[in-house]
């Protein structure tokens, strides 16, 4: 299901100014801005990009997978770089265990999980299994936490992960994604009252709530924010769009943001779990934020 | 026999590796964990909830400090006391 869809013209709503937008936000938007020229124009162009993140690469492979119909027409992008990289992580990957490449390319999760653990593996070893991000212990973790919760609680149709090394800008960035019911819409099936889709992905991520009655559920994406986020833990950067909201948070306050969705803009039909970890050297001590 | 990967990731493998115990007979199970590295919470308290309701007696052997560690935590609750900060974070419409 595709939120917006059937909605004919979409107005551009008013957004952050190009200076405060940071830069897992300015990503997803760059997926909102391409989808809703396919809505409108049944074109998908991506004639104009100078470089693609999984953030706007991941929903739109998403996207186009969800479409009923064709798309009238492609322009891939004129730069050669970045349409040679949208066909590499596009590609089928004959062997995952290629360590000396920088990326993972977008792997399609299947309801058979032994492939899930090969991803993780392939994952933990795309840097150096975790040596540089803080031990494999608190990777690993990462890693299998969020792909877990996929496999919990998304009840997908399509669902996929990806990661690309930046040995220059010095960070790992890993993106999850599924097509699944939304953090917000699990909550409420399990009969929680949930006013907003932001305030549910608040609720899961501040509070631990779930939509599994069990009291020691619910700590998968708390731990994990905290883990990845906070300047004794990865001193990373996380973004979590689900449905009709989105929260980012990060050591910087320009991370950190909760956004409601008014309009179908920038709704997503799924979710969408980005991470953003810098190398370091420190080995982060897992059990300091497990409790 | 080898059953489990050295990093136990998923609920449903916990879920998996008891499931395998029905194939034995006997009514101690012993798992040697010398091989295992990492295992996440969901894992670690899957693994904790079905020990507790198996009618079998589950010995673990040679549990790295690491292991040891994720299972002690999932037997208790633990509080949340951090990300304040995102619960302090002002929503934004667009």
């Amino acid at each position: 299901m595709m939120c917006g869809c059937n909605v004919g013209l979409i107005s551009k709503p008013a957004h952050f100014t190009n200076r405060m937008i940071p830069d897992l936000w300015s990503s997803y938007k760059k997926f909102c801005d391409i989808r809703d020229e396919t809505l409108r124009e049944d074109i998908l162009d991506m004639s104009g990009l100078s470089w693609i993140h999984l953030m706007t690469l991941q929903p739109l492979v998403g996207h186009i997978m969800s479409r009923d119909d064709d798309l009238k027409a492609y322009r891939p992008p004129r730069n050669e770089q970045v349409a040679s990289y949208i066909r590499l992580m596009l590609s089928k990957p004959r062997d995952l265990s290629s360590p000396e490449k920088t990326y993972v390319p977008n792997f399609l999760l299947t309801r058979n999980q032994s492939d899930a653990n090969r991803v993780i593996s392939r994952l933990c070893e795309l840097q150096d299994n975790g040596r540089s991000l803080g031990g494999r212990n608190v990777f690993m973790y990462l890693l299998g936490e969020l792909i877990d919760n996929i496999y919990e609680h998304s009840s997908f149709v399509n669902a996929m992960v990806a990661a690309q090394r930046y040995d220059k800008a010095g960070f790992v960035e890993v993106s999850f994604y599924d097509d699944g019911i939304t953090i917000a819409r699990s909550l409420r099936d399990a009969g929680h009252v949930m006013p907003t889709d932001c305030e549910a992905i608040r609720m899961a991520v501040v509070h631990g709530l779930s939509s599994k009655k069990d009291v020691e559920r619910g700590y998968g994406l708390y731990t994990n924010m905290n883990l990845c986020t906070s300047m004794s833990g990865l001193a990373g950067k996380v973004l979590i769009v689900s449905g009709k909201g989105a929260i980012g948070h990060g050591p910087e306050m320009s991370d950190r943001y909760v956004f409601n969705f008014n309009n179908n803009y920038y709704w997503l039909s799924g979710t969408l779990v980005s991470i953003r970890i810098p190398f370091t050297s420190k080995e982060v001590d897992l059990y300091d934020f497990t409790g | 026999m080898e059953i489990l990967s050295p990093n136990l990731a998923l609920r449903s493998n916990a879920c998996e590796l008891f499931r395998s115990f029905e194939r034995y007979s006997g009514k101690e199970i012993i798992i040697d964990f010398s091989e295992i590295r990492t295992m996440t919470r969901s894992f670690a308290h899957e693994y904790y909830q079905r020990k507790n309701r198996s009618s079998r007696t589950i010995v673990e052997r040679n549990l790295p400090e690491n292991i040891r560690k994720m299972l002690l935590v999932v037997r208790s609750t633990s509080k949340r006391n951090a990300l304040s900060e995102i619960d302090a974070t002002p929503v934004v419409t667009l």
